[in-house]
């Protein structure tokens, strides 16, 4: 059974990531939040007992699931929304705003007190991001594990409950769409 | 894409995402901290609950709970077991002796039942 301080060392370890992660799939930092608390409690709930080095797959399943009853929820919401919406008219202005505006302003905001460097790496960072949330589900859980977790495929497929051959298939498709966005941006291999 | 440049790109990709995990908001970073220190506590308190009531019989419910495949597998054997000794049990000597019992008891002698054609005999005559 793992300790409180394995269980508190490996959620030091990833749980910046494991936010950006979230919020790149769910396009809200809030959500985000409160998803990846629901993650680690259900970790340390249903799985203390589990050896720490199983942590990294286990945590990365439950948070994919947790992603998973958040847009279930979100689905049924935006119906009821929807439905309301019809009979009370319209809602107010400002309400549906496109998250890909917020990172670029949030991107140009950083140009004001930095230098020419540090405007370059946010722009670069936004591109990514950007990228990384327009690609689909699949291909972004499995480049996510695989590569910024650095899990093998082994434990990829496990995690997302695919064969070896469908990770390796959704990271090369990933790697190829974000290869191309970063080319279009001038910030390819030349 | 060869899958050396693959991996080089996924890493030079990575590594930007990695710097974007340096710039959080603090607020976000309070409520990340928040969030880990309350699973800590879940998972203490958990411990310390295995430890003070009813430990052992938590720890095999735990053993059970994660080796299922194992245990399954183990009481499948165990059913197979029980089924094939109980026929052993029911088929065995005493219900040959039961047999022998009434072989001898019966009005004809053994050496009919052993006969061919005692069976269409019987049959025959029957009616």
């Amino acid at each position: 059974m793992a300790t409180a301080q394995e269980l508190s060392d490996f959620l030091a370890q990833v749980e910046r990531r494991a936010f950006k992660q979230t919020a790149y799939a769910v396009r809200d930092d809030h959500a985000a939040l409160d998803i990846v608390q629901d993650a680690m409690l259900k970790l340390a709930e249903r799985y203390g007992a589990k050896p720490a080095e199983e942590f990294p797959m286990l945590f990365q399943r439950i948070l994919q699931n947790t992603m998973r009853d958040f847009w279930r929820r979100q689905k049924v919401r935006n119906l009821w929304t929807t439905l309301l919406s019809s009979f009370g008219g319209t809602g107010e202005d400002g309400d549906e705003r496109d998250p890909l505006e917020t990172l670029e302003s949030a991107s140009d905001d950083g140009g004001i007190d930095g230098p020419q460097v540090e405007l370059e790496r946010s722009q670069t960072i936004a591109i990514i991001e950007q990228a990384l949330q327009k690609l689909p589900a699949r291909q972004r859980e499995a480049f996510v594990m695989r590569y910024w977790e650095e899990m093998d495929v082994a434990e990829t497929a496990a995690a997302m409950g695919c064969s070896q051959g469908s990770v390796k298939t959704h990271c090369s498709r990933a790697v190829h769409a974000l290869a191309i966005t970063l080319e279009k941006h001038g910030l390819g291999k030349s | 894409m060869p899958v050396t440049q693959e991996k080089d790109t996924a890493k030079e990709i990575t590594k930007v995402l990695d710097e974007a995990t340096t710039t959080l908001d603090q607020n976000v970073l309070d409520r990340l901290v928040e969030s880990r220190q309350q699973a800590v506590s879940v998972l203490a308190s958990r411990a310390s609950s295995t430890e003070s009531s009813g430990g052992a019989l938590r720890l095999f419910a735990d053993y059970v709970h994660y080796h299922r495949g194992l245990t399954t597998t183990a009481g499948l054997c165990a059913a197979v077991l029980i089924a094939f000794l109980a026929t052993q049990h029911m088929t065995g000597p005493g219900a040959s002796e039961q047999g022998d019992a009434f072989l001898l008891s019966s009005e004809l002698p053994p050496e009919a039942y052993a006969d061919k054609g005692f069976d269409t005999w019987l049959a025959q005559n029957s009616h």
